[in-house]
């Protein structure tokens, strides 16, 4: 009962925020919190090593009223060992993002769909054995981000985002052995001012 | 005698004078023309970013088909499997020959650059759509793994290139002309920039008379010169091979003059065509500033700090040599009423992209790339000095640059190169000078696998130039 009036009042919140919402939001700019959490598909070969991972992002995004966004993120990601990989005992491999990047919001209204790109340094730490020699390496690598969300404003100062993003995160372009996956995540952001 | 020959000549060449930084030691106040937004607004509105955009991709599917269908590339040959596969695999990157990678991809992304520009979007949008051009390329178009250093140098070299291009088609562009006269003026004004060329035809702009004067210039000055070098072997003036060349050398807007900037009010090129027994093309080279502020010191002493972008394309028998880079400048000008003046600018800067020649590459094999590579490349930093003592009878110009590659692909190592370019320049008569050059070029590679090498060369020149 608990879970549905608490999805009852996020459905029909939006529907009574003020109608000047999204009219300001076309003539001012705006800055916002992010906080997201998100899990991710490995694709390629990373994924025979390391399947999906999960993590989360807390961020600083400007919304101008030209529909462009300014965001920066950083965070943290943790990906499983992929069982057949044999990597050894307790293996890990997590990334620490710090990113920037673009968004473009097709719509300024209460409803904001966006197209997004990211691009940073990426801290990736790896535990692992391969071919019996262990591996403890900390490097520091270009990482990509590129995708389409949605931003739907609940409050007058609070929305909720989805998003599916596309990650290329570099680790050796030669073989080439990067660390690609599909995102999707769910996200609050906090509108600081106007 | 000999002596008495050196002095004529030394008095004859004194009676002249001409630098490339002139235009930023002349003191009188020629600001060029800042259109009128609200004019521009009216006249020229915005477009949909999807228009660009499409442009873009529509270029690349274009392009693509080109390539499948009547030059029968295999790296065309493309399917839903070829493209599900680069996104699975993310960036590698190309052993492409130099002159593609490092020139042909810049020119490609200035296209998709100006769809956007000329749509009324500005430098930062516009370089975001080249960015979008060159990734569906990469990922899309070819069946080979989408390329990193591919579109690094074709959205971000693009952009310099675009941007820089764009304003030079600024000052040819008159749309109050009519007649032979207009049709001459878009053409020209397409050549160097046909992204645009495509959106004036498609908005009707090329049509339209108006005495509206819709686009932003700046004073603009250049040096066209003919004459002979020699690129030596090593540092021994007798040696090497001598070769016709002609530069062309530009500086577009008044760096000491303007108080702010946008990208590109100011920009200089360089370039350098080989006549026989070296590359055609020996040089490309250019920079501007994005951002930067001007104060006085005192007086008429300007000091300037920006933030610039840079782009390198060097060949000869000896060195090939490529590269974008951004970072920051520094530059100083003396005051332009004394009979000395100094003008100059340094730089320090992230090489996003750099190439460079080398024997070991074709030695260091990668398994997935369908080519040998003949040189090293990667990211690094760059430094850059362009600074000039200027006179009345002429002016001595230092220039020096350096780069630092750390090899992604290639032999596994650092290539640090350095390039001296001084340079004497004589008035001689009215526009004509003569000008002597030497280049030294310095480079020690330092490689993982391989002995390094250390290596100096030199080149001279000597020119006859006529100034516009």
């Amino acid at each position: 009962m608990k879970i549905l009036s608490v999805f009852l009042i996020l459905f029909l919140c939006p529907s009574l925020l003020p109608a000047q919402y999204a009219a300001e939001s076309e003539n001012v700019c705006q800055s916002y919190l992010t906080i997201q959490g998100f899990g991710i598909n490995s694709l390629g070969n990373f994924k025979e090593d390391w399947k999906d991972g999960a993590g989360g992002y807390v961020g600083y995004g400007l919304i101008y009223p030209s529909h462009w966004g300014l965001t920066f993120q950083t965070g943290y990601i943790t990906f499983k060992e992929n069982a057949e990989a044999n990597l050894g005992t307790d293996p890990s491999f997590t990334i620490i993002p710090i990113m920037a990047g673009g968004r473009y919001y097709i719509l300024l209204d209460r409803v904001r769909p966006f197209l997004t790109a990211m691009s940073g340094f990426n801290l990736v730490s790896e535990k692992s054995t391969r071919e019996g020699h262990a591996v403890d390496e900390f490097l520091v690598k270009l990482g990509f981000q590129i995708g389409v969300g949605v931003q739907v404003g609940l409050f007058s100062n609070l929305a909720v985002e989805v998003a599916g993003k596309y990650n290329s995160h570099l680790l050796n372009p030669n073989v080439p052995y990067n660390a690609t996956g599909l995102e999707y995540g769910v996200a609050l952001n906090w509108t600081l001012g106007r | 005698m000999r002596r008495i020959a050196a002095a004529l000549v030394l008095l004859l060449l004194s009676q002249t004078g001409l630098a490339q930084f002139d235009l930023n030691a002349q003191s009188e106040l020629d600001t060029g023309f800042v259109a009128n937004q609200a004019l521009v607004d009216s006249l020229n509105p915005r477009k949909s970013l999807l228009i660009p955009v499409g442009e873009a991709i529509g270029m690349n599917l274009t392009l693509g088909a080109f390539n499948a269908y009547v030059t029968n590339s295999v790296f065309a040959r493309i399917s839903f499997k070829t493209i599900g596969e680069n996104f699975k695999s993310g960036w590698a990157t190309d052993a492409d020959g130099l002159v593609t990678n490092m020139f042909a991809h810049p020119f490609h992304g200035s296209i998709y650059y100006n769809f956007a520009r000329s749509s009324g979007y500005n430098y930062f949008a516009s370089l975001g759509v080249a960015a979008i051009g060159s990734w569906q390329w990469e990922y899309f178009m070819e069946n080979e793994h989408p390329a990193l250093n591919d579109w690094v140098m074709t959205s971000v070299g693009g952009s310099l290139i675009g941007e820089s291009f764009y304003r030079l088609s600024n000052l040819i562009l008159d749309e109050s002309a009519e007649g032979s006269e207009r049709v001459w003026r878009e053409i020209g004004a397409g050549v160097f920039n046909p992204g645009r060329l495509i959106n004036r035809l498609f908005y009707g702009r090329t049509a339209r008379v108006t005495s509206a004067r819709l686009y932003d210039t700046a004073p603009s000055a250049g040096l066209l010169a003919f004459g002979m070098n020699n690129v030596a072997e090593g540092t021994n003036l007798k040696s090497g091979e001598k070769n016709g060349m002609m530069t062309f050398e530009y500086t577009y807007g008044r760096l000491f003059e303007k108080h702010s900037f946008k990208p590109m009010d100011f920009f200089r090129l360089y370039a350098a065509v080989n006549f026989s027994k070296q590359p055609g093309l020996g040089q490309l080279r250019l920079y501007g500033i994005i951002y930067g502020k001007n104060t006085s010191t005192g007086g008429k002493n300007r000091f300037l700090w920006g933030v610039f972008q840079h782009f390198d394309y060097l060949e000869n028998n000896i060195y090939q040599i490529g590269g974008t880079a951004v970072g920051l400048g520094i530059g100083y000008r003396t005051s332009p009423d004394a009979p000395v003046v100094f003008a100059g600018t340094m730089h320090g800067s992230v090489l996003l992209m750099g190439a460079a020649n080398s024997n070991y590459a074709p030695d260091y094999k990668v398994g997935f790339l369908d080519s040998a590579r003949t040189y090293n490349m990667g990211p690094g930093a760059q430094g850059k000095l362009d600074a000039a003592l200027l006179w009345s009878w002429g002016s001595f110009n230092v220039g020096y640059t350096f780069w630092w590659i750390h090899t992604w692909d290639g032999a596994p190592g650092d290539e640090l190169i350095g390039m001296w370019t001084p340079r004497l320049r004589f008035k001689v008569y009215g526009p004509w000078s003569i000008g002597l050059e030497y280049l030294l070029y310095h480079r020690e590679g330092k490689y993982k696998l391989f002995p390094n090498v250390s290596a100096r060369n030199n080149e001279q020149r000597l020119s006859i130039g006529y100034a516009f």
